[in-house]
């Protein structure tokens, strides 16, 4: 508990610097505007600190933070793609789609790991996830090309999944 | 110079930004149900966004620090809210376009 409440404080203290912080701030602005965030800030973490699972310096572990970086470009290049994919749809003059919900099995455990899938799986060309139940995911998709769990599983989350396993692993 | 250089490289960051606000907004007009106009929201409204936010901090360099949190804010809850609009939405009983091929969510509830 103490722990969590002293993770919670630092992250939400040092967001709070970065959002004021700015080269020609004068010192003594900065120190009223980093009062202001200390306190509320204390206060913010005593109401939400005990909903957060696997805050701590014990699971920054340096193969994670690569892995997660890694998971952060692929996941760049597909909103990317995901982008021009649907420009092209909504230009075309045929508006070329084919929805439906499908659904998905995913192996990853942990409550963290399944919300970064889900919100790279929305973010990603032609797929919205619309809710979860265990380790079923459903998920909305705008030109459905197979409705069978296995194989629209390896289509819509194959890269991301693999490498989000290793960072939760 | 090289502020000149960062301020036109900005903005075409912006205009990149708001031609995807274009075509989410010809998505949202174009798309047949609340699904599928919430998947070209969704999507374009989030890059695009990150390009202005992106091209805004090239102008202003000060302020490229707080633009990335604010990007990374939008990153992070952008998505859920979409998630959890479409959920409420199906639970509420919105049908889907009638050409859909499949839905399994409704298959699940009965």
């Amino acid at each position: 508990m103490e722990g969590k409440f002293a993770y919670v404080t630092t992250l939400l203290i040092i967001i709070w610097i970065a959002l004021i912080y700015s080269p020609n701030i004068t010192t003594e602005a900065f120190l009223e505007e980093l009062v202001a965030g200390v306190i509320i800030s204390i206060g913010v973490a005593a109401i939400t600190s005990k909903n957060f699972e696997g805050l701590g310096i014990k699971y920054l572990h340096p193969k994670r933070i690569a892995y997660f970086i890694a998971f952060f470009f692929v996941f760049l290049k597909e909103m990317v793609k995901a982008n021009l994919n649907m420009a092209r749809i909504v230009l075309s003059p045929k508006l070329p789609v084919k929805p439906g919900i499908v659904e998905i099995e995913t192996d990853l455990k942990l409550p963290s790991a399944k919300l970064f899938l889900g919100n790279a799986i929305t973010l990603t060309p032609g797929t919205m996830t619309i809710d979860y139940s265990n380790n079923r995911a459903y998920i909305h998709w705008v030109y459905v090309e197979s409705t069978e769990p296995k194989k629209a599983g390896e289509i819509i989350k194959g890269k991301f999944e693999r490498l989000l396993k290793e960072v939760s692993s | 110079m090289i502020e000149q250089i960062l301020d036109y490289v900005g903005m075409i960051f912006v205009f990149i930004g708001s031609l995807f606000f274009l075509f989410g907004t010809i998505g949202l007009v174009r798309m047949p149900d609340l699904y599928n106009r919430m998947q070209a929201s969704t999507k374009t409204t989030t890059l695009g966004v990150l390009s202005f936010l992106f091209g805004i901090g090239l102008m202003q360099l000060q302020w490229m620090i707080k633009l990335l949190v604010i990007a990374l804010f939008i990153v992070l809850t952008a998505p859920v809210g979409a998630s959890a609009l479409a959920r409420a939405s199906h639970n509420a009983g919105i049908k889907l376009w009638e050409k859909s091929v499949v839905d399994k969510y409704e298959e699940r509830k009965k």
